[in-house]
């Protein structure tokens, strides 16, 4: 009976001894990935970090106003009657048609502008304009190739 | 003494149990002994067992505690630190604006370093150094680099990916890399004055970067200021164009929330490269806005008028003498257009009649004036979050002369950023609260402040601000779509002792909707001169007010102000 028990006592802590050994290298496992994921979430963080940077830099307003003149001419200052309460607005007529929408065209990921051809008193109506928007692009991206980078 | 028997038996107690038995000579106590002897065994055994049985069963259930119930409550405390703060617990803080826009941040950059005595290939290097680095001293870095007993000497920092890569391809063993932090202001020259700089260590050198170095350093939460860069940008911009158009070396402009008193925009131009402060001039390293001290001029009558009326030394509808010369002594007052007889209070505000100031700062007495312009902080350096401040001049003995003098803005220099900040309680409603840089949490009630004036004082003090724009010096400041009120000054600079006639101060001092000030703005402009269009003056009025006009017209709209209703004394 003794030595069953000591079989049964032996099996016990063999089977306790595996079950350690293997919780051992399974933590030690999980706090390499741990790490490794922390390091990468500190990595990606710094990236965003440069990026937000990047963005900033980019939207610097000088920079802003001159792309804008460049390339919008019909964008200007908010004026004295652009903010109003909400009741004073008047109400959008329902056949009032965009004038102009992006649309982005499969492979090239670039945008496309098409105005769309319409009543010139209904263009008048909102502030819309149509707009290049390939220039725009071309000349944001030709912009950005010279901005300073801290990637 | 009793010696150690050696036994068959495993342990001493069954050794001596043993003895016994031997002495006794009787079987069954032998057999009892025996028993006796294998019970204790097989407790001890289960004893053994029951302690690794609970060490065991302790270990599952830390496991089980871990795996299950903690995780079940949030993350591991250990990732939680070590993703939290402490792990940015080094890094410099954020600056921004009150929108959220980055202003100054730190990311991490290479900096490429050599240990001398480790270095194979000292002329291959630095030919490879000298490719990478155009700009560099390579005479310089050989001298460093031969100096066998150093073991570290930077070679370059701040390096770009690019610039880290080609170091490496280098080859080199002697030469190794650091990373550290490096601060980089996203909106340039645009804040410089406010935000201030850092040197290559990331301590503060300048503006707020050197007010808040040690919070700063510390690395908690982001430092949103008051400043809000799309207005600093209009702001900038029209001061920049005023500046050109009438040749003028130098000028500044403030934008304050007139109750709160917090700085929405604060321009000092010329302005610098935060990046390379070392290389700029001195003139564009001075703060005119809060550290240059001037002698406003006539926009000082806004002070004069409000401690005359509190004090009831003078009636908004009474008429006063502005006869001139003004003798004080052997000093003569006078007008820069002369006018004869009386005048009432208004008119000696919008035609900046100097004699009737003077004649009213009197009847207000010196330490009156002298208490009144110290409660609005006058007289004592700005409580404004940056490193440039600088003391106001004042007379050290303040007489009847002095007393005239500096109800029109002479004799007393302050900072740009004082003088707006006092005219803000003068049109607020009369509650003075010191000008900060520091974003103020909308939810939370506004600051007690200091009564200066009181609420009618402050009404009558818009009414006159109102009519000078109406009618008086101030008419070029009249803002389409709002209605402005303020203040023309035009001074003449002190030198050597006397004042040059030839060398002036330009500003305009106003508050904007007037009926219902939010805002006030100081625009000035330093030494302007007369241009085509400008009938030979370059004065506040013609200098300033329509810089401010400008100003008011483009950023009303982007702080939310309402196109003001038709004024119903226009339209009768």
């Amino acid at each position: 009976m003794i030595r069953v028990s000591y079989i049964l006592w032996l099996a016990f802590f063999m089977a306790l001894i595996i079950a350690l050994f293997q919780v051992k290298y399974t933590v030690q496992q999980v706090g390499e990935r741990r790490d490794a994921t922390i390091r990468q979430i500190e990595e990606t963080k710094e990236r965003v970090r440069k990026l937000e940077l990047e963005w900033e830099q980019l939207n610097q307003p000088l920079r802003l106003t001159k792309l804008s003149q460049d390339f919008l001419p019909g964008f200007k200052d908010g004026e004295a009657g652009a903010i109003a309460p909400a009741d004073q607005i008047p109400v959008r007529p329902e056949n009032l048609r965009p004038v102009a929408y992006l649309t982005i065209e499969e492979p090239e990921q670039t945008f496309t502008a098409e105005a769309l051809s319409g009543d010139e008193s209904q263009r008048a109506i909102g502030s819309l304009r149509p707009i290049h928007a390939p220039d725009l692009l071309k000349a944001v991206i030709a912009q950005q190739s010279k901005t300073f980078s801290l990637e | 003494m009793t010696a150690y028997t050696p036994s068959t038996s495993s342990h001493v107690l069954d050794a001596n149990l043993g003895q016994s038995t031997e002495q006794a000579g009787l079987g069954a106590s032998a057999a009892l002994a025996a028993g006796r002897g294998r019970a204790i065994s097989a407790f001890r055994l289960w004893l053994l067992g029951l302690v690794f049985l609970g060490l065991f069963a302790g270990i599952g259930a830390k496991i089980v505690y871990l795996a299950v119930i903690a995780e079940a409550r949030g993350p591991l405390k250990v990732i939680e630190y070590t993703l939290g703060g402490p792990a940015d617990e080094h890094r410099r803080s954020r600056i921004e604006d009150r929108n959220g826009r980055i202003l100054a941040d730190n990311v991490y950059r290479a900096a490429a370093y050599a240990n001398p005595s480790k270095i194979q290939d000292l002329d291959g290097t630095l030919n490879g150094l000298a490719q990478i680095f155009p700009d560099m001293d390579i005479e310089e870095l050989r001298q460093r680099l031969s100096d066998r007993d150093r073991s570290f000497v930077y070679v370059r920092r701040g390096l770009t990916p690019q610039q880290e890569q080609a170091v490496w391809n280098l080859g080199e063993p002697g030469l190794d890399f650091l990373s550290e932090q490096h601060r980089v202001y996203p909106k340039g020259n645009l804040t410089a004055h406010v935000v201030g700089f850092n040197d290559i260590d990331t301590a503060g050198l300048a503006g707020v970067e050197a007010y808040f170095d040690k919070s700063l350093q510390q690395g908690v939460a982001p430092l949103q200021l008051s400043i809000d860069v799309g207005i600093q940008h209009v702001v900038a911009e029209e001061l920049a164009a005023a500046i050109e158009h009438f040749e003028a070396p130098a000028g500044a402009a403030i934008l304050l929330d007139a109750h709160t008193s917090e700085v929405l925009s604060m321009v000092s131009l010329p302005d610098y490269d935060p990046y390379n402060p070392a290389s700029q001039s001195q003139a564009q390293l001075r703060n005119r806005a809060s550290y240059e001290i001037y002698e406003l001029g006539s926009v000082f009558k806004v002070f004069t008028l409000a401690a005359a009326l509190e004090s009831g030394a003078v009636r908004l509808d009474e008429e006063i003498d502005v006869t001139g010369p003004m003798k004080i002594g052997w000093h003569e007052i006078n007008d820069f257009h002369p006018h004869f007889g009386k005048m009432d209070i208004k008119t000696i505000i919008s035609k900046s009649s100097n004699i009737g100031s003077g004649r009213m700062a009197l009847r207000v007495g010196n330490r009156a004036q002298k208490r009144f312009l110290g409660s609005l902080g006058l007289l004592s350096s700005a409580e404004i979050e940056v490193q440039e401040v600088s003391v106001p001049r004042y007379p050290g003995t303040w007489k009847k002369i002095q007393t005239v003098t500096i109800s029109y803005g002479h004799g007393l220099a302050t900072s740009p950023l004082q003088v707006v900040n006092a005219f803000a309680a003068m049109v607020n409603g009369g509650i003075y609260r010191p000008a900060t840089l520091i974003k103020r949490d909308p939810s939370a009630p506004l600051l007690d402040g200091t009564r200066v004036i009181s609420t009618r004082t402050s009404q009558q003090v818009r009414e006159v601000l109102d009519y000078v724009v109406r009618e008086g010096t101030g008419g070029k400041a009249g803002a389409e779509g709002y209605r402005v009120g303020g203040k023309t000054g035009t001074a003449d600079k002190p030198s050597s002792g006397s004042y040059n006639e030839d060398a002036r101060i330009a500003s305009f001092l106003g508050a904007f909707p007037i009926d219902d000030p939010q805002y006030v703005l100081l625009v000035m402009v330093d030494e302007p001169l007369p241009q085509d269009g400008t009938a030979g003056y370059a004065t506040g009025g013609w200098v300033a007010a329509p810089a401010f006009k400008r100003i008011v017209e483009r950023t009303a709209p982007m702080l939310g102000l309402q196109k003001a209703l038709p004024d119903p004394q226009e339209s009768d």
